[in-house]
């Protein structure tokens, strides 16, 4: 490789740095008022209490694709079921999220698992995912609640065992309903993007679409509104 | 299934094989007073291959119940079904989703509200082996395979039939098949797939036709 070459592609590493780093530099501390109008229940993914949801859940994790159905449950204050499984109904995995001493963290124990799916690096990132879903310590007592350049945008700071989480209501760009970024501590570089639309009727998330940056795992989430299950 | 507790494991083994061992036995005992075993299991046999070569085609709806023992909820899904002797099967999920798979000999295509793809059998263990099973079992072949262990039972209504795989890589996903046939046709009612984990998922046949004519096009996807 030439030594022009070699500059370039530093000099655009650089560039690409900078472009992500700045994703916090757009918002401000906002004043007392704004943080008066936000409310804890706005921010929050699910509602609070919800009983279970069911999605239609596909996972691209590494080049393999699994698609199925998935039930979250709440089943009492801070702890939560989850199953997955193929449409034909045999599991990929379920697994328990309960309370952990890590900021905004939901320590998971898996209960059974699908062998291709069993990969420590696979189940961190479910638990991650999983605990900014559920944000176990979305409280705006210990968060910084920063206002962005378009009025509409509010962020929530929250400091989180793995970096920062960051909690965002109504952003237009994405035409979503909430967001939420997980940024690198050291780099302020984005690490997870979760986009959610919520469903007017029941206030559950309608779709949650959870992107890794740089890894090869995407989870997509459609509500399923009819739910025979007590029949 | 794989359990992830790595250091545990021989403990979690124990405790497991012990587990199945009694819920073998509770079983057995509850069986007692419903199921026979069946005396004769050969003539059984018989007669249900004896139908299951008759039939050339089958249209059915089905209710399908996951049942989630972890969670203790059951998930009921339904759809239609069809099947056309050798090797063609649809299963058409309507509700409460849309969701369509095909075996067409060895492919299998799958159309969801959002996609449509196809793929080989063989380049996905699991589908190949539920693939060969869903076959194997409307055409009635499972009976003559070797890589299950089979006891038959019987109640007043039904002939009943478990399989248990040999195969340790499919008892991962598949610990047992039931199977109900009814007693005055020899025609198969109930399936039952029961995971080691002890979550199954049970599929009930309604509104069965058997022998009408069925156009190749429901087995492919446009």
């Amino acid at each position: 490789m030439k030594k022009s070459q070699i500059i370039y592609l530093i000099w655009i590493s650089s560039l690409l740095l900078l472009l992500n780093s700045c994703y916090l530099s757009r918002y401000s501390e906002a004043s007392n008022d704004s943080i008066m109008q936000l409310e804890e229940t706005n921010l929050k993914v699910f509602p609070f209490p919800f009983d279970k949801a069911l999605y239609k859940v596909k996972i691209e994790v590494y080049g393999n694709d699994f698609s199925g159905l998935m039930m979250i449950k709440e089943v009492s204050k801070g702890y939560y079921k989850v199953a997955f499984f193929n449409e034909i109904g045999l599991n990929f995995f379920d697994f328990e999220l309960k309370p952990s001493n890590d900021p905004n963290r939901l320590e998971l124990d898996v209960h059974n698992i699908y062998a291709p799916l069993n990969r420590k690096g696979i189940l961190k990132n479910f638990e991650k995912d999983f605990s900014m879903l559920l944000a176990p310590d979305l409280n705006l007592g210990n968060t910084t609640v920063l206002k962005g350049d378009q009025s509409q945008l509010t962020m929530l700071k929250l400091d989180s065992y793995k970096g920062y989480d960051c909690y965002i209501i109504k952003s237009p760009k994405s035409n979503t309903d909430k967001e939420i970024i997980n940024i690198c501590k050291a780099l302020k570089k984005k690490k997870i993007k979760i986009l959610i639309s919520e469903d007017n009727k029941s206030k559950l998330p309608k779709t949650i679409e959870i992107e890794h940056m740089n890894k090869n795992l995407r989870l997509s989430f459609k509500l399923i509104h009819n739910i025979n299950s007590d029949q | 299934m794989e359990n992830i507790k790595r250091n545990s494991y021989p403990v979690y083994f124990s405790i497991i094989l012990l587990f199945i061992l009694c819920m073998g036995f509770i079983s057995l005992k509850a069986q007692d007073k419903t199921y026979q075993p069946v005396k004769d299991s050969l003539l059984v046999k018989e007669k249900i291959n004896q139908v299951s070569q008759q039939t050339k085609t089958i249209t059915s709806d089905f209710i399908q119940t996951k049942r989630l023992s972890f969670l203790e909820e059951d998930i009921i899904c339904r759809g239609r079904f069809y099947f056309k002797r050798e090797n063609k099967l649809r299963w058409e999920y309507s509700d409460p989703f849309f969701y369509l798979i095909i075996f067409n000999n060895d492919t299998i295509l799958v159309q969801d509200d959002e996609k449509t793809s196809s793929f080989d059998a063989s380049s996905n263990r699991m589908f190949k082996e539920i693939n060969d099973i869903m076959l194997s079992i409307v055409n009635g072949t499972i009976l003559n395979k070797k890589n299950f262990c089979f006891e038959y039972f019987e109640n007043e209504q039904y002939y009943i039939l478990d399989l248990s795989p040999h195969d340790s890589r499919m008892k991962d996903f598949l610990e047992k098949i039931r199977m109900f046939f009814n007693k005055n046709d020899y025609s198969i009612v109930e399936l039952m797939m029961i995971e080691r984990s002890g979550d199954f998922t049970n599929i009930k046949f309604y509104n069965k036709t058997l022998n009408e004519k069925i156009s190749n096009h429901i087995f492919d996807l446009d």
